[in-house]
């Protein structure tokens, strides 16, 4: 409460007793220490995991960068060989190799970056749904310490070269084991806050917030458990690989997203959800299909055909939450699309609606097997990738951090100029990352499914064009990241706006309104 | 082996237990009873339904009023 207090100006009437304003501010007060931690540090790996992937793209094209010996011409495809040729000069600089910065740059992203972002945002919105102070805020901070340490060993340990090689779980089992733990504090501590709310209505946000904390620490260690410390044998490892890796996308990163716009676009715009009778079919649509997708990451391997099919068939039933959800965003956005012009929140948010619905559907696809034979092992695969956790995932988390962050700091951002910044940077450099992908990987896939086609003369040397251009996408959405950072950092040292207060969190003038 | 089969037991049998639990539990209590209220349930007397919550920071009283009234109308809109 005392922070909140500073945004009001001099002169102002005294606080007014409990009303709904003033004790949505205490709400957002209490959450104020461990939800800005989390986007701190979500923010590091995100720099952190930038770098990774800026490197990591720069060295398909270039193999030879950062590398400490240039690579002769016979050998540039053809590391093995590379490697008996200059086994000292590739040890020296073994951290810096494109298997591990890959796996760095995944991890640091996905667990660094999305995971923590998504649990900030996930606790803030549990705590002005269930209509409470936040509870045991030193636990959820204690919580997100152990997560990023987790994740500061996993990193450590992969470029040390001590990577799984597992997608997905590169973290060896001693950093697992860490996250598992903290992860399951998080979710402990989200059924007590669940079980402690006020009475009434339990919003849909809500439902797919419990749902995501719920179902993330039970994927997470059953995949580790089965791969890492009990491994199952054979093909069945594959199974759960996928099993997990695309769980983390569908029920984790997938509710916390559609969660989060299921509250940002009716309350920015002020206007209730289209259909809310819609919104709880497309919830538990998505809890019953998307569980059976991972199996299509590994259409024709050898697995049983049922498997592969019974994913396949999962994969395209997931039209119906994703159609579902797309009505309800458009009709709940039509006739307020000016807004976009006008807030930052809602123009992050509804572009990564946008892309939900795209990539979904754009994923079904990718499902059929006439479709994969083409994409499969190609970049159009890594572009539906970006897509998805980028254009959708990420966009909403910058969304909603537009929108919490000056409600925990108590100051409106510094410029609009850099929010703009930040929105084109990040929309044109996904956009372009993924265009250059989808066509690049389609002329591959195409080129690849010809026998008479040369890999290394012909292949190869097509797809160079298209991966440049995918490492100044990249550039692009870097400089986004820096403006984002150096913005939450005036947020955070309080150097954000005061004068005439804020205009939306302060609860004197949210009375005074008439 | 063993690991294998308990975790497909307790995810087959106790997660989706829970899961019927939860649907269960929302119909009993009435969750899916009134839709209207249950949309409206973010909106409060500080927060009213019509009043956008989230502009530029550059962006005046003066336009935030335009802004505002905009919306309402299209919120009355059919």
């Amino acid at each position: 409460m005392t922070d909140n207090t500073h945004s009001i100006p001099a002169g102002a009437p005294p606080m007014p007793p409990a009303s709904d304003a003033a004790e949505r501010a205490a709400i957002d007060q209490s959450c104020r220490r461990p939800v800005l931690f989390f986007f701190g540090s979500a923010l590091f790996w995100l720099l952190a995991g930038t770098f990774f992937a800026i490197v990591t793209s720069i060295k398909l094209h270039d193999p030879e960068f950062m590398n400490r010996a240039p690579l002769p011409d016979a050998v540039r495809f053809q590391t093995g060989e590379f490697l008996r040729a200059n086994p000292i000069s590739m040890q020296d600089v073994g951290f810096l190799t494109f298997g591990r910065f890959r796996a760095a740059h995944l991890n640091s992203v996905a667990y660094g970056w999305a995971t923590s972002a998504a649990i900030g945002v996930g606790v803030w919105l549990m705590a002005r749904l269930c209509r409470v102070p936040l509870r045991r805020p030193s636990l959820v901070t204690a919580a997100g310490v152990l997560w990023n340490i987790g994740i500061a060993i996993g990193i450590a340990a992969i470029l040390a070269g001590q990577s799984t090689s597992v997608e997905w779980l590169e973290f060896p089992p001693y950093a697992a084991l860490i996250l598992g733990t903290a992860y399951a504090i998080i979710a402990i501590w989200a059924v007590d806050m669940f079980a402690s709310r006020k009475p009434g209505h339990v919003y849909v946000t809500l439902w797919y917030v419990l749902a995501a904390f719920f179902w993330f620490p039970w994927l997470y260690a059953s995949a580790n458990i089965l791969i890492l410390l009990k491994p199952v044998q054979g093909s069945v490892q594959a199974i759960v690989n996928w099993w997990f890796g695309h769980n983390v996308l569908g029920l984790w990163f997938t509710p916390i997203g559609i969660g989060a716009a299921y509250y940002m676009i009716p309350k920015v715009i002020g206007r209730p959800i289209h259909s809310y009778y819609l919104s709880a079919i497309g919830f538990w649509s998505l809890a019953l299909f998307y569980s059976w997708n991972g199996g299509h990451h590994l259409i024709g391997g050898p697995l049983p055909a049922w498997v592969i099919t019974a994913s396949i068939v999962a994969s395209v039933m997931m039209v119906i939450p994703v159609v579902v959800t797309a009505i309800n965003h458009h009709m709940t956005t039509r006739g307020h699309f000016h807004m976009l012009r006008y807030s930052p929140t809602l123009r992050f948010v509804v572009f990564g609606a946008m892309c939900y619905t795209l990539v979904s559907l754009q994923g079904s696809s990718m499902a059929i097997r006439s479709l994969n034979e083409i994409t499969h092992f190609t970049h159009y695969t890594i572009g539906h990738a970006h897509f998805g956790l980028y254009a959708f995932f990420t966009m909403i988390m910058f969304g909603c951090m537009y929108y919490i962050v000056p409600r925990l700091c108590g100051c409106e951002w510094r410029s609009a100029y850099l929010i703009r910044l930040h929105f084109w940077t990040a929309a044109y450099g996904i956009a372009a990352m993924v265009a250059a992908l989808t066509i690049g990987g389609l002329v591959q896939g195409l080129m690849l499914a010809d026998p008479a086609k040369d890999f290394l003369g012909e292949i190869l040397a097509i797809t160079k064009p298209y991966l440049v251009g995918r490492s100044l996408s990249g550039v692009l959405l870097s400089i986004g990241h820096v403006v984002f950072a150096y913005h939450f950092a005036l947020m955070v040292l309080q150097l954000g706006r005061r004068e005439g207060g804020p205009v939306y969190f302060n609860p004197v003038e949210g009375e005074a309104r008439p | 082996m063993t690991a294998a089969y308990i975790i497909l037991g307790i995810s087959l049998v106790a997660f989706g237990a829970m899961a019927v639990t939860a649907l269960v539990w929302a119909a009993r209590a009435g969750q899916f009873e009134n839709f209207k209220a249950g949309s409206e349930s973010i909106f409060d007397s500080g927060e009213p339904i019509g009043e956008p919550t989230d502009l530029f920071p550059d962006v005046d009283r003066a336009k935030l009023a335009a802004v505002a009234s905009r919306a309402a109308k299209g919120a009355a809109r059919p």
